[in-house]
């Protein structure tokens, strides 16, 4: 097929202009705005901001409290990307290596589906399941775990399991395209050659999936460190994560230049560790 | 090297029958084609055989000992796979030895086996590429390297010439075959392409709908087919329908087949599975069939209108309808053609000595 003779130039540089326009309205555009905000004045007392110049709002997003924050947010969304990977990677197989191929589209379906109610609702429901009068606490208790039924939410491994298991399917949907594509001929011959399913899976399957995995991780990553609802819904003010304190900063503070500042040292937080390692990555490959 | 035994194997999937009670021996060192249409089972067999699917029915045995049951690893197989199937994540080195390195070979000796099987594909100094830096012929000779690395009881060949252009794949044809001949590992090789079957084969097993048709020398099954189905699907196949009469002459090993509608009356030599006196089918193939722009009204030879005559490279193909209605076509030399053209009426001449007869 003949590509580039699909129309006259003029026409060509007219259409490119749309995903140009489109990355400086949703990226470019409020990426510039949220560093200019960062600069702003507050004025306290409903006044919201002054276009001043000023150095405050990152002299204070930089204060040991709001950086043991963000260290949490990176360990702690690390943590999940780390618990979906490792429960998505055995998962995708096992639904990858289907014979009944009505079945793989039922369980892949079922799984795409918990997407279709709103983070919102899911994290109330997981704080309605680990609160002390039902669900998890009272099983605990039946089965002899505990004394007397306990409440885990709010606490670490209600807003723990929370992110888990909203973040699943994306790690499953990242991993599923390449376990699918993957030669069904290439584990046959390893087992040919004399390996078992297990040995297969961890010398042909696992590297080369290799990059899902790794896109997988990073997708879940940064989902994780911008998520406020499941850290706030199921979470003590000691699973907040810096995108819950950028909330009450502009929500309830009205504190949007500070929102920003603190916006701006997460994305440089989060963001240069990640472009070194895609770095890396690139120059490992060749 | 082991023989391997099918005895009245089969695989079903759901209501879909694949393998339809095949039975076949392959002996010791032996290279045997399973070859037919696509769909036909013959994977389904080859992938029974290396214990990928086990068998609805029937039994496997290399040499006496059934393998129903027992998984891939553990049957000492060497195959070569379809799309190859080279680890891309390995170097070529890593995967002739991935086999060796299971069988806990190290150290100076896994080097010094992985060097000499990639001598033994003149890939000596490529041990440290990539499978995607070699050519498709070159990573062809890694895929046999890693299947022979292992000392394999039996090797499988699933199409492994099917990604390659047309004269590459008849180079790697001719150093199969001279491998073969020089290991003499018991081969079982599957395709749908008859001219490789002929070319590699002791045997050719054909398959269709499940069930094998015949099994024999590549002389056999293409001079000799069991079925007008194989007649056809081995080559291009003349099949007149005829009236088979076992006249006075049958004694002396020939039978008398009259060809309806042609006036034409053949003595036909008997093989020994001949369908009894009645309906059938004269099959003979293009080479044999004749055409003679001089032969009188004898008897024996058919009068024919030239419908097409076609260029083929190393042959000249004239295209018949008989004054029956049947089609033929006949094939000969370039050089040895007799001068005819379209439309031009000519008289044929089976040569019945090498004409047999079907159902």
């Amino acid at each position: 097929m003949q590509t580039g003779n699909w129309g006259p130039g003029w026409l060509r540089r007219t259409l490119l202009a749309y995903p140009g326009a489109m990355l400086g309205v949703l990226f470019l555009l409020p990426l510039l705005s949220l560093v200019v905000f960062s600069f702003y004045t507050h004025v306290s007392g409903g006044g919201l901001y002054q276009a001043r110049f000023t150095w405050a709002n990152y002299a204070k997003a930089l204060e040991p409290f709001y950086l043991l924050r963000l260290w949490f947010t990176v360990w702690f969304s690390a943590l999940t990307a780390a618990i979906c990977l490792v429960l998505a990677v055995p998962f995708t197989y096992v639904v990858t290596h289907l014979r009944s191929r009505a079945l793989r589209r039922w369980i892949m379906g079922l799984t795409v589906s918990t997407l279709w109610l709103t983070t919102v609702v899911r994290a109330f429901g997981w704080s309605v399941l680990f609160s002390r009068t039902s669900g998890i606490g009272k099983l605990f208790a039946v089965l002899g775990l505990t004394a007397v039924p306990q409440s885990y939410a709010p606490g670490f491994m209600a807003t723990l399991v929370g992110m888990a298991y909203i973040y699943f399917p994306f790690m499953v949907l990242s991993l599923f395209a390449a376990m699918r594509e993957m030669n069904p001929e290439l584990e046959e011959a390893s087992m040919i050659l004399g390996a078992t399913r297990a040995r297969t899976f961890f010398h042909i399957v696992l590297p080369l999936t290799r990059r899902a995995m790794a896109t997988g991780s990073v997708f879940v990553f940064l989902l994780s460190v911008g998520t406020f609802i499941i850290p706030d819904v199921l979470g003590s003010p000691a699973q907040w994560n810096t995108s819950v304190l950028i909330t009450n900063a502009v929500a309830y503070n009205s504190n949007i230049p500070f929102g920003s500042a603190l916006a701006v040292v997460m994305a440089v937080a989060v963001g240069v560790p990640l472009l070194a390692m895609a770095w890396f990555m690139r120059r490992r490959r060749r | 090297m082991s023989s391997i035994t099918l005895q009245a194997v089969a695989k079903r999937f759901g209501d879909a029958v694949a393998v339809d009670g095949v039975s076949l021996e392959v002996a010791q060192g032996e290279f045997v084609s399973l070859l037919g249409p696509s769909g036909c089972g013959k994977t389904t067999t080859l992938r029974m055989i290396a214990g990928f699917i086990a068998p609805s029915a029937g039994d496997i045995r290399f040499d006496t000992q059934s393998v129903v049951g027992l998984p891939p690893y553990r049957r000492n197989i060497g195959m070569v796979f379809q799309s190859l199937a080279l680890f891309p994540h390995m170097s070529v080195f890593d995967n002739v030895a991935y086999g060796l390195r299971l069988r806990r070979v190290t150290g100076g000796e896994l080097a010094e086996r992985v060097q000499r099987m990639l001598d033994l594909v003149q890939l000596g100094a490529f041990a440290w590429r990539m499978p995607d830096e070699l050519s498709g012929g070159q990573r062809q000779r890694v895929a046999f390297a890693r299947a022979l690395a292992i000392d394999p009881k039996i090797l499988l060949l699933d199409e492994p010439f099917a990604a390659l252009d047309r004269k590459l794949r008849e180079e790697m044809q001719v150093e199969l075959r001279r491998l073969h001949e020089r290991l003499r590992i018991t081969t079982v090789f599957v395709t749908h392409d008859q001219r490789e079957a002929f070319t590699l084969s002791d045997r050719i097993a054909v398959i269709n709908h499940g069930r094998i048709e015949q099994v024999g020398t590549p002389f056999d099954v293409y001079y000799r087919p069991a079925t007008r189905f194989i007649a056809d699907f081995v080559g291009v196949a003349n099949l007149l329908p005829a009236r088979i009469e076992s006249g006075p002459q049958a004694s002396d090993g020939q039978a008398t087949v009259v060809l309806k509608g042609e006036g034409v009356t053949l003595q036909v030599p008997l093989a020994g599975r001949e369908p009894p006196p009645g309906e059938g089918y004269l099959f003979i193939r293009p080479e044999f069939v004749l055409l003679d722009a001089q032969a009188q009204d004898d008897g024996a030879a058919l009068t024919a209108t030239v419908t097409l005559v076609r260029f083929v490279g190393e042959q000249l193909e004239t295209r018949l309808e008989t004054r029956g209605g049947n089609r033929l076509v006949a094939t000969y030399q370039g050089a040895e053609a007799p001068a005819v053209e379209t439309g031009q009426s000519v008289r044929v001449r089976l040569a019945a000595r090498h004409a047999s007869l079907l159902t």
